[in-house]
């Protein structure tokens, strides 16, 4: 941002904002008074400002007004304040640079600052506020938009070349960027983007690993880095970097499976039970993730009775599994079989017996303990005949590769042992 | 042609140890329980969910109110406890006596609650610094967060 005069930045943003309609949606009514107060004295138009106290009102004050500026509490009730981001973005798409997205929170925690950040947020402000640290805030992140530095201006020329499919155009462009900031890790995230659109995935990673070494939790550095090493199936490394992502950036669900589908494909099962730890504390549990999690303590347990050595680690993961589960009987199954398999027939009864209908009441879910006992019994006779009791997981399912892996050393040798082959995710 | 730019400081990052996947204090919040008693009117302490600390100032505070709570020039008692589970439930964080200075109605057609501009009057300056330090050190943090996220 260029420097200019205190006096004339607050005059430059007075004049933005005088013609921006602002949104501001917070449950409760006091703050949404005191960021209105906020706003107005730093030149907002009293009728260009929409107040709304739920997620269901903002959502339509976007579709019908178009702010230019929202400011949104995280927590809008059931709903989750970032999500009217990309809401925003439709509702502006060639605007995007002059928007401007702000949660104003009471929720200090470091996952809801990381998701937000992951969203590309343009300020997240704590409540209680302080009126002075919300105008230089907002003011900020709106001279940055109005006035940006150079380096900034070269990036966004960039990524427009790249948009356009002008790859040289664009590499020029974050080459150019660089000695521009004393960090230019974004340029170097971009230039690993171009690298990999170009299928160079070795440069590209040196380009993402570059950005890494200005700025080690650079977003966009780690997950080009991230993707760039899926690639190239190295999944070890992979594992490493999405390790991080999930230090610094955690609770998201979506990349919580990817990090157990890698953890199971390195053969890392003493991180399933953490990750299980980290999944009891997330408030959106969706039905993938569910899954996933079920798979990777139900695998994880099988390796354990597999080595022989963990049998009662096996049992507890089984038993985690079969609580997460919820009534799922395909999970439920899975483990009476695992457990019947080794012979482990009274604990088998035992989880069976425990998922009665009253205990695990699900609408979709008429079968009870008997029918899971005869399932069982069922399963173990046709293993008996030779036939192959169905999969876990659906076909192409990435576990269904580790799946197979262990029936086939479980047939072939009487005892189990698991190679470590990278399978590739769905 | 400019100063080169020099290396800066790594960014603020969460500190973590090595073999640390998750921290659990990640995903808790700094939550308050604000109660308020007008000393004035003797009316009983008002319930902290119908309390909110909305601001802070130099030396003051802004609280959301039911309306009624208190009128101008009252004395009223606060106390502020920490509600949230990285801290001692109830964990007193402040109590303070204290002048109303101002009672601002809602620009939005909402006669059921008030923002009080309280004075603080007797209060312990020590607690005082630490509330403001609770959040505006967090603040920054959260400003370097992002500020090396995005790069």
């Amino acid at each position: 941002m260029a420097n200019l005069d205190p006096k004339k930045e607050a005059e430059s943003f007075a004049k933005y904002l005088a013609t921006r309609k602002i949104l501001i949606a917070d449950p409760s009514s006091t703050a949404r008074s005191g960021l209105f107060n906020v706003f107005r004295e730093l030149g907002a138009k009293p009728n260009l400002t929409v107040l709304v106290n739920s997620f269901s009102q903002a959502e339509t004050a976007i579709a019908s007004d178009k702010p230019h500026i929202v400011v949104a509490e995280y927590e809008l009730g059931k709903r989750c304040g970032l999500e009217l981001l990309q809401k925003q973005r439709e509702s502006r798409p060639d605007e995007s640079k002059e928007c401007l997205f702000v949660i104003v929170t009471g929720n200090t925690s470091q996952t809801a600052v990381a998701r937000s950040a992951e969203e590309d947020i343009d300020a997240y402000i704590l409540k209680p506020l302080t009126p002075e640290l919300v105008r230089r805030t907002i003011m900020k992140a709106a001279l940055e938009k109005i006035r940006p530095r150079a380096y900034v201006v070269h990036i966004d020329e960039g990524k427009r070349l790249m948009a356009d499919g002008d790859l040289d155009g664009a590499e020029a462009k974050f080459t150019e960027a660089i000695p521009l900031d004393p960090s230019p890790s974004l340029a170097m995230a971009y230039l690993g983007q171009v690298k990999v659109i170009r299928q160079a995935l070795d440069v590209a990673r040196d380009k993402f690993q570059q950005g890494l070494d200005y700025n080690r939790i650079h977003y966009k550095c780690l997950v080009g880095l991230y993707d760039v090493l899926m690639k190239e199936q190295e999944h070890v490394a992979a594992y490493d970097v999405v390790r991080k992502l999930s230090q610094y950036f955690p609770a998201n669900p979506k990349r919580l499976a990817e990090v157990l589908r890698l953890a199971i494909v390195i053969g890392k099962y003493e991180d399933i039970e953490k990750y299980y730890s980290v999944f009891t504390n997330l408030d959106d549990r969706d039905e993938t993730l569910i899954k996933y999690v079920c798979a990777a303590l139900v695998v994880c347990g099988k390796y354990y009775l597999s080595t022989k050595l963990g049998h009662t680690r096996a049992l507890e993961l089984f038993r985690k599994a079969a609580v997460t589960a919820s009534g799922r009987l395909n999970i439920l199954k899975e483990i009476i079989l695992a457990l019947l398999e080794y012979r482990l027939v009274r604990e088998g009864r035992a989880q069976g017996a425990h998922d009665r209908p009253g205990a695990r009441a699900h609408p979709a879910r008429r079968e009870g303990p008997s029918a899971l006992h005869g399932d069982a019994a069922g399963f173990a006779g046709e293993r008996a005949q030779g036939r192959r009791r169905p999969a876990l997981f659906g076909r192409g399912d990435f576990f269904s590769g580790q799946e197979a892996e262990l029936r086939r050393h479980s047939e072939g040798e009487g005892r189990l042992r698991l190679e470590r082959r990278a399978t590739g995710p769905t | 042609m400019g100063k080169k730019p020099q290396r800066p400081a790594p960014p603020s990052a969460p500190a973590q140890q090595d073999d640390e996947l998750i921290r659990a204090a990640d995903f808790v919040s700094v939550r308050l329980d604000v109660h308020f008693q007008n000393l004035l009117s003797g009316s009983g302490v008002v319930p902290a969910e119908q309390v909110t600390l909305d601001e802070l100032g130099d030396k003051a505070l802004v609280l959301g109110l039911p309306a009624g709570s208190c009128n101008v020039s009252h004395g009223v008692m606060i106390e502020i406890a920490r509600a949230d589970a990285s801290a001692r439930k109830g964990a007193p964080v402040l109590k303070a006596t204290g002048k109303v200075r101002g009672i601002e109605k809602l620009d939005e057609d909402d006669d059921k609650r008030v923002r009080a501009h309280i004075d603080l009057v007797q209060y312990d300056e020590e607690s005082w610094e630490r509330l403001l330090a609770l959040f505006s050190g967090r603040q920054l943090e959260i400003n370097r967060f992002l500020a090396a996220v995005r790069g």
